[in-house]
């Protein structure tokens, strides 16, 4: 009875330790956690599967995430299709992928929200958004994106406020000195 | 059809993370909720939680990578400072914790409206005050520091327990009979802290109460001694919060709302079964 | 060396004097009774024994090495919490806490020692039962149970009879006796069984209206007039 429960206990306290300590490497945790995340992200079809570190570790800060998945142009397969989730999860996978832009980058995903868009009239351009609500609504994330192609603002575009369903890959792009994530839209259709 | 979307689910690693770090949060908060029902500090809860939400909004402000460190110090602080209040005179303890708690609350949403950078100023106290997606959406930094604090807390659960049992029973005996009682109060109140700062992750800090009180009342309709009544709570807590979180995340419902929601109908249960047992166990 | 020492003691609460000028000692072995009217000021003074309260004057000395933790304890009321979930068993176990290390268990020895006082007090049937689900006296016996747990030196009593039955109250006089004259244990108790602590007590204490009116062996208190009249008086009304 003794025993068992003094190495559990002095067990208990380690791992209780060493999750304070590990907090200060969890930077390297992240990356690691990012590779699971590329794995795993469920939609993957075949093209996903069959990656396995083909590329060299180039850039070791984004490589393991970025190496996972073919060329977005190898098809129009869907790594990541949002549309399956529950409304919590879909606020969270978003969540995610603003928090950890690089797992998800060069990654198709199929997402459908709100339109909404912001006309700036210093750079004189439309930036067009999918916007997710979390379940008690009152938190919301948007994602920008841009409709590839040939489509003119406002004609082509939805109004304001309807349910879209955009599928696109991540992609980083910079502006004012500032890094920017979008999905490169190839689809966009109003529901 | 719900099998495989939780199968679906359960490859993404956020909910895997959710599920153990709501687990190991609600095993150590239902731990001391016998003795935070007891030593009538259910109130230290939440006035806690509404500091925990002030400190909150300040790392928020000042930009603070981790909001954590931040919080848990202070917190504790508090904790410490309210508790040592409280014992002397009853009455200024109450006001000393009405008014630390109304105060930071106030205070804290203040400071956001006025310096915030955030677009969203309404979601983040919203997220704050309910935990509708707070667990989901846990940096890994957040997830290993959730561990190791209820690791931690578990641990000294462990090793004081027939201490806290004493003082909790009966705490003139104990300290007549040379067990350091003031020692293991401060020790309850750094540990309430802990867990109310970890709480908050799991149903926003507006709930708590109802997650750290519940499993114990529970368990405390059907079961006589401490021992059974805090395994008992232990139980009632991990599988309640399995359970929420897994009809959240399939509703979409809020998790902390649905967590706290089971806790109840479960001690609905709990109450039937005292009555048709007549607390025989 | 005595083992408690009391120098020009005054007690009190919020520094209003209830009883001054208390000057006694107690050595190792001694059975001292306190006696006095209700309001006197007895609980009082064990609660200063035990460090609960500080003195308003004066100064308690240990000796013969005592420590806190060798004191057991039977207060008069407890401020038991009113729905606290424990059973018998876990409530004399506590009384072994101030002779144990860290951990959630007892040891076998510690088990054995709140078994034998479970045994002692007749209360060993009762053991899993909820603490707060007997009758006053049965409450008592486990809170005794408990204290006798906790005594290794000293034994602190407060009133250990009230609400105990005839035959248990006989039995408990005895019981304290014994732990008295074969273990070496010292007893302080408060009573207001002046016949019992005739009988009983090697040593009295009396304390009168804001003073201490006797202190002393009882073969001396008996022959006072003080203690005959006490005693005549307590006889009377039986
Ligand atoms: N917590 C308290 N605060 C202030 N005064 C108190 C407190 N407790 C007791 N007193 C007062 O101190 C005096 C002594 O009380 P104490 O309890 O010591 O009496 P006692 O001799 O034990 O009486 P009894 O025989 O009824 O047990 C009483 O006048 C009482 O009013
Ligand atoms: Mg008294």
């Amino acid at each position: 009875m003794k025993k068992p429960f003094w190495s559990i206990l002095v067990l208990l306290l380690l791992i209780g330790l060493l999750g304070g300590c590990a907090t200060s490497e969890s930077a390297a945790e992240k990356s690691t956690a990012g590779d699971a995340a590329g794995e795993t992200v469920p939609g993957n079809t075949a093209a996903g599967d069959t990656v396995t570190g083909g590329t060299a570790a180039g850039d070791a800060a984004a490589g393991g995430a970025a190496a996972e998945n073919q060329p977005a142009a190898a098809g129009s397969a869907i790594d990541l299709d949002l549309t399956q989730l529950s409304s919590i999860m879909v606020y969270s996978e978003v969540f995610s992928m603003m928090e950890r832009p690089e797992e998800y980058m060069d990654k198709t995903i199929k997402m459908a929200g709100l339109y909404s868009c912001f006309y700036d009239e210093t750079t004189e351009s439309a930036y067009h958004f999918v916007i997710i609500e979390d379940a008690l609504a009152c938190c919301q994330q948007g994602i920008e994106f841009i409709w590839q192609g040939d489509h003119a603002y406002p004609q082509d575009y939805p109004e304001e406020g309807f349910m879209i369903e955009v599928v696109g890959a991540l992609q980083i792009y910079e502006e004012s000195d500032r890094e920017y994530y979008r999905l490169a839209a190839t689809e966009l259709t109003v529901k | 059809m719900i099998i495989e979307k939780l199968s679906l689910y359960f490859q993404f690693p956020f909910v895997r993370y959710a599920l153990i770090v709501g687990v190991l949060i609600s095993l150590s908060s239902s731990l001391l909720g016998v003795t935070l029902v007891l030593k009538r500090f259910s109130f230290i809860g939440d006035g806690l939680s509404h500091v925990a939400f002030g400190a909150i909004a300040i790392a928020t402000i000042l930009n603070l990578s981790n909001n954590m460190l931040l919080v848990v110090p202070v917190t504790v602080l508090c904790g410490i400072l309210l508790l040592a209040t409280g014992q002397h005179t009853k009455i200024k303890g109450d006001a000393a914790i009405a008014l630390l708690s109304v105060g930071s609350l106030a205070i804290g949403y203040l400071l956001l409206n006025l310096f915030s950078a955030s677009a969203n100023l309404a979601g983040d106290v919203c997220a704050t005050l309910f935990g509708s997606t707070a667990i989901l959406t846990l940096t890994m930094t957040e997830v290993w520091l959730c561990i190791g604090m209820s690791l931690v807390v578990i641990a000294v659960f462990l090793l004081f327990y027939r201490q806290i049992f004493a003082v909790t029973f009966d705490e003139t005996f104990a300290k007549a009979t040379g067990i350091k009682a003031n020692i293991y109060n401060l020790l309850i109140a750094v540990v309430i802290a802990v867990i109310i700062v970890l709480a908050m992750n799991l149903v926003g800090s507006l709930l708590i109460s109802a997650l750290v009180i519940c499993p114990a009342l529970s368990a405390m309709r059907v079961f006589k001694s401490f021992k059974s009544v805090t395994l008992c709570s232990v139980v009632i807590s991990v599988v309640c919060t399995a359970l929420g979180i897994l009809i959240a995340i399939l509703a979409g419902t809020p998790v902390g709302a649905t967590i706290v929601a089971v806790d109840i109908a479960t001690f609905g249960m709990f109450s039937i079964i005292g009555r048709l047992t007549g607390g025989r166990l | 060396m005595a083992l408690l020492t009391c120098q020009d003691l005054a007690l009190g609460y919020e520094g209003k004097k209830v009883v001054e000028d208390l000057s006694f000692s107690v050595d190792p072995g001694d059975y001292l009774c306190i006696v006095g009217e209700n309001g006197s000021g007895k609980s009082t003074l064990i609660k200063t024994l035990l460090k609960l309260m500080p003195p308003v004057k004066g100064q308690i000395l240990t000796g013969d090495g005592l420590k806190q933790n060798e004191i057991g304890y039977l207060p008069q009321q407890t401020e038991v919490q009113k729905d606290f979930p424990a059973s018998v068993k876990e409530v004399v176990l506590s009384g072994c806490l101030n002779r144990s290390g860290l951990g959630p268990f007892y040891n076998q020895a510690e088990k054995r020692l709140a078994f034998a006082n479970m045994e002692k007090l007749g209360i060993a049937n009762l053991a899993k039962r909820c603490y707060r689900e007997l009758s006053g006296g049965q409450q008592q016996r486990v809170l005794l149970a408990r204290a006798l747990c906790a005594t290794r030196k000293l034994l602190l009593l407060d009133e250990p009879v009230a609400g105990l039955d005839p035959k248990a109250t006989a039995d408990m006089y005895q019981l304290i006796e014994k732990i008295n004259a074969n273990d070496g244990i010292t007893v302080i108790m408060i009573s207001h069984d002046i016949a019992a602590a005739a009988k009983y007590a090697s040593h009295i204490l009396h304390i009168g209206h804001q003073k201490p009116l006797f202190c002393g062996k009882k073969a001396d208190y008996v022959a006072s007039d003080l203690g005959k009249a006490f005693c005549l008086a307590k006889g009377e009304e039986a």
